[in-house]
């Protein structure tokens, strides 16, 4: 199991260096030019060479990725072309509000996941099942820029419930009351497509363990349907359910992109937004390396979880 | 609601005609700003205080709202209070807070409430030209020569941590943008650069003047150094405390609002200067928010999450005036325009480049694109600019005169090219709806255009040699001098290995008639000359050679909610924020 968990620390180390050499190369293939990005359109030729010179990008594409690495290695992320300021300094201040969204939109589709895709396993072909099905089907399909305009619409504009942008009334003074309220409206948006695929897959597995023959034994012992259930259907259901949640949980803290867009919401993803569109190279590096990173994280957690559950895995 | 804003409009205009007439462009701001800068300190403070009260924009800065008293300045709705907090949604962030390096809009705004330049145009007048009025200099000089510009400056002012203002604060500003070797500079800096090109000798004579001397007659120098606090001056303490890299974070000017904190993506607050050398600020309190999605925007504001709001869409504008929030815009030096590729077959054909000027509608563009958030453009000169004419129009819209110079230029069945245009540009984001308009224009006289929209910076970086398939290519932006046509058309700020050369004119092949005009009017220390030089340009450039396609001059419109007063829409980008109060 630890030479298991080394060999796979080994292999993350070098996926994210494969990702950075990726991330690098099609910033690069990209029209389009870090130092023309920072200035007017009309800036001089002469003037966006100085600046140019200035970034370091008038050195060799290899040569920029050496510089870049050998600074990361030293923990120097670089400096934002477009703010200024530190790279790494801008992903850290931006990690903890998609860590806030991210865990929220998780719990929310976790549960509503975990419930429709139950109830409707267990009930196969009647009307609750259609209707989750459906539901399930819409969730998944309904881009998350239109839910959060809708969202916005309804619960902001025509009945005041919920305010409409950012984290915290910049008004008063914060706090997690003032932060839970703002969480409400991204969280929905955010969590809709994971709900969903939660649902169907918990459905699925529901569905087929539901049919077999120890099931059948549990209940013809006279258990109630209630213990069944849990204690013998979805424990057998618990491996792919790991296995799906930590891919939804990798898709969340990459930033809900468009969630964040939407609501004004501070974390990677509304960052990640501006950056690709100034060509900011250490803020797109920092933040995809870091998101590489959480993703590759996830999915050895969720590797360890099967173990830990399924005696049958071995992890060598 | 059209037909009246249409007609005050035209009043306007009228008016501006008249003042631009009798004023004589340029030299009687300069002489009146000598004059008033003459009288010493408190005259001064008077003159600011002056223009700021009569400034009201009761006819030129166009003011809508829901009840009478709703209205976008501060001459509609009693005295004046202190106090509050005023949330202002932008429809971008800042990209850096430093007036020296930045390139946006919303950072443009910011850096006005905390820096200051020694002169500035003045933020609270609709007069155009737009009077250049004394900020940290009290008073300004220019040789016979047009070389030698002195300034003399405020005495008793301090930065906000602190420091005392001087001429080495200055000097350290000037060296941060413009001298290598100095510990202050920054490669970043890049505005400086441009406008301090022909700087000879730079110097501090004694603690309260700061003089600088051109290798040439630099006829548009106070104009340019008025401009969007490009000069802000920066306390030099802060720049060695902080590092010459590191002012972006801990921004310290001399302006009305000082710098509280910047939460990246979230909001950036400041907080009134008690120790302001002028009339203090209204509010005790100002927070900007970016807010990038127009309809979370406008939801912002309906809920009140936000009092001001930058950037409307303009299909919504109408509703919510008549919702009761007050709306003020108007001329803004911007413009938006396409260039034509004079290596293109077709766009180096000045019979076609002129058809399709004539293809145009711009009234229809601005009125039922744009819902007349923008005016009708046809030169380069923009509102604001000292040369700009506001009735000159030398197009119509006119199709057949269009089809007949297509028949003269040997296309009697038209052809097919492409466009290029970036709808996600900042300060354009109506880019791929023109583009399309003018495709359907285009259409009707027999050209098809193939539009290509690519995002903002992928569009800046397309080569050269795609650009060559393509007749038009736009952009949007514009500033409020004369110079812009140099800047635009002057053969040697161009270049073959430039992106955005058209082969209209560069330092390869360059249009000798053009460039004189251009360098005469740069050069030309009489400022009605000066205009008559630009005019000629604007003419040459954009009718007789037609290698430029103006399409309107945005208003820059704002709503905000109506108990926000004093917002006064400056000919510019940029606000004085320290007139805005709330009525609460």
């Amino acid at each position: 199991m630890v030479r298991y968990v080394i060999r796979r620390l080994i292999a993350t180390v070098g996926v994210l260096w494969g990702v950075s050499i990726l991330i690098f190369a099609i910033l690069q293939f990209t029209p389009g030019d870090a130092a023309r990005a920072q200035l007017p359109s009309s800036a001089p030729e002469e003037e966006v060479q100085r600046l140019r010179e200035s970034l370091g990008l008038d050195e060799p594409i290899p040569v920029q990725y050496s510089i870049w690495l050998q600074n990361v290695l030293q923990g120097d992320f670089g400096r934002s072309y477009q703010h200024r300021i530190s790279a790494f300094g801008i992903v850290k201040d931006r990690f903890p509000n998609t860590m806030i969204l991210a865990t929220s939109a998780l719990v929310v589709s976790v549960v509503v996941g975990l419930v429709i895709g139950v109830v409707a396993g267990t009930r196969p072909n009647t009307l609750t099942d259609r209707a989750a099905i459906l539901t399930g089907i819409v969730g998944a399909s309904l881009p998350s820029f239109w839910v959060g305009i809708m969202l916005l619409i309804i619960f902001s504009l025509k009945l005041g419930w919920f305010p409409a942008v950012g984290m915290y009334d910049v008004r008063g003074d914060g706090g997690l009351v003032d932060l839970a309220h703002h969480l409400v409206l991204p969280t929905i948006t955010a969590a809709a497509v994971p709900a969903a695929v939660i649902a169907r897959q918990v459905r699925s597995s529901v569905l087929e363990i539901m049919n077999l023959d120890y099931i059948r034994t549990a209940r013809s012992k006279g258990l109630r349907e209630t213990t069944v259930v849990v204690r013998h259907a979805l424990r057998n259901a618990l491996p792919t359910f790991i296995t799906i949640v930590a891919l939804q949980a990798g898709y969340l803290l990459g930033g809900s992109l468009i969630t964040e867009v939407v609501f004004s919401w501070p974390g990677m993803g509304q960052q990640l937004y501006t950056s690709v569109g100034a060509r900011d190279i250490p803020v797109i590096m920092t933040i995809t390396l870091l998101v590489a990173l959480i993703f590759t994280s996830l999915n050895l957690l969720a590797d360890l979880l099967q173990a830990v559950l399924d005696p049958r895995v071995r992890l060598t | 609601m059209h037909a009246d804003e249409e007609r005050k409009l035209d009043g306007l205009l009228s008016r501006r005609r008249l003042l631009q007439l009798s004023a004589a462009g340029f030299g009687a701001s300069l002489l009146s700003g000598l004059l008033a800068a003459c009288g010493g300190d408190d005259d001064d403070d008077d003159d600011d205080t002056d223009s700021g009260d009569s400034g009201t924009g009761d006819d030129a800065t166009e003011v809508s709202g829901g009840s009478d008293d709703a209205g976008g300045d501060s001459g509609d709705a009693g005295d004046p209070k202190a106090g509050g907090t005023l949330v202002w949604g932008m429809g971008g962030d800042a990209d850096a807070l430093d007036p020296h390096t930045t390139n946006a809009w919303a950072a443009w705004r910011q850096s006005t409430m905390m820096y200051e330049s020694l002169v500035r145009k003045d933020l609270l007048t609709d007069e155009i030209p737009v009077p250049v009025v004394p900020q940290l200099a009290e008073s300004w000089e220019v040789s016979d020569d047009g070389r030698t510009w002195s300034f003399a400056l405020r005495q008793g002012v301090t930065f906000h941590d602190g420091t005392d203002f001087n001429a080495d604060a200055v000097m350290a500003n000037y060296e941060r943008m413009s001298v290598e070797d100095s510990p202050y500079y920054y490669a970043s800096a890049w505005h400086g650069r441009f406008a301090f090109q022909y700087a000879e000798a730079v110097e501090a004579p004694d603690e309260f003047t700061w003089r600088i001397t051109h290798d040439q007659p630099v006829g548009e120098f106070l104009s340019t150094m008025g401009d969007y606090y490009w000069f802000g001056i920066a306390s030099p303490t802060q720049i060695e405390e902080v590092g010459t890299e590191n002012l972006a974070s801990s921004p310290s000017g001399t302006g009305p609002f000082r710098f509280v904190e910047r939460v990246e993506g979230q909001r950036t607050e400041f907080e009134r200067n008690e120790d302001y050398w002028g009339e203090k600020a209204y509010l005790d309190r100002l927070i900007v928010r970016p807010i990038l999605e127009d309809q979370a925007r406008v939801v912002a504001l309906q809920t009140g999450e936000i009092d001001l709001m930058s950037d409307p869409p303009p299909d919504v504008i109408e509703s919510l005036v008549n919702d009761g929030y007050a709306m003020s815009q108007g001329l803004t030096p911007q413009v938006a325009f396409y260039r034509f590729q004079f290596r293109n077959e077709y766009g180096g054909n000045q019979l076609v480049r002129q058809a399709v000027q004539w293809a145009i509608d711009r009234e229809a563009i601005a009125r039922d694109l744009f819902r007349d958030t923008v005016i009708p453009a046809y030169g380069l000169l923009s509102p604001g600019a000292p040369a700009y004419d506001p009735e000159w129009a030398p197009y119509s819209y006119d199709p057949d005169r269009a089809r007949e110079l297509l028949a003269e230029a040997g296309y009697p069945d038209g052809f097919s090219t492409k466009l290029l245009a970036a709808p996600t540009a900042s300060g354009w984001p109506q880019a791929g709806a023109v583009a399309q308009f003018i495709k359907d224009n285009l259409a009707d006289v027999g050209i098809d255009l193939e539009l290509e929209l690519t995002e903002w910076v992928t569009y800046l970086g397309i080569e050269f040699r795609e650009r060559t398939d393509a007749l038009l290519w736009g952009t949007a932006w514009g500033m409020p001098t004369n110079f812009f046509l140099n800047i635009q058309a002057e053969s040697r700020y161009r270049s073959e290995a430039d992106p955005g050369d058209q082969g209209y004119t560069n330092v390869e092949n360059p249009n000798e008639a053009l460039d004189e005009l251009l360098i005469a009017g740069s050069q030309a220390t009489d400022p009605a000359e000066a205009n008559d030089l630009y005019r000629q340009a604007n003419e040459l450039m954009c009718v007789e050679d037609a290698a430029f396609l103006s399409l309107n001059h945005d208003k820059l419109p704002h709503l905000m909610r109506p108990e926000v007063k004093g917002f006064f829409h400056s000919v510019n980008v940029n606000y004085d924020m320290s007139k805005v109060w709330l009525d609460e």
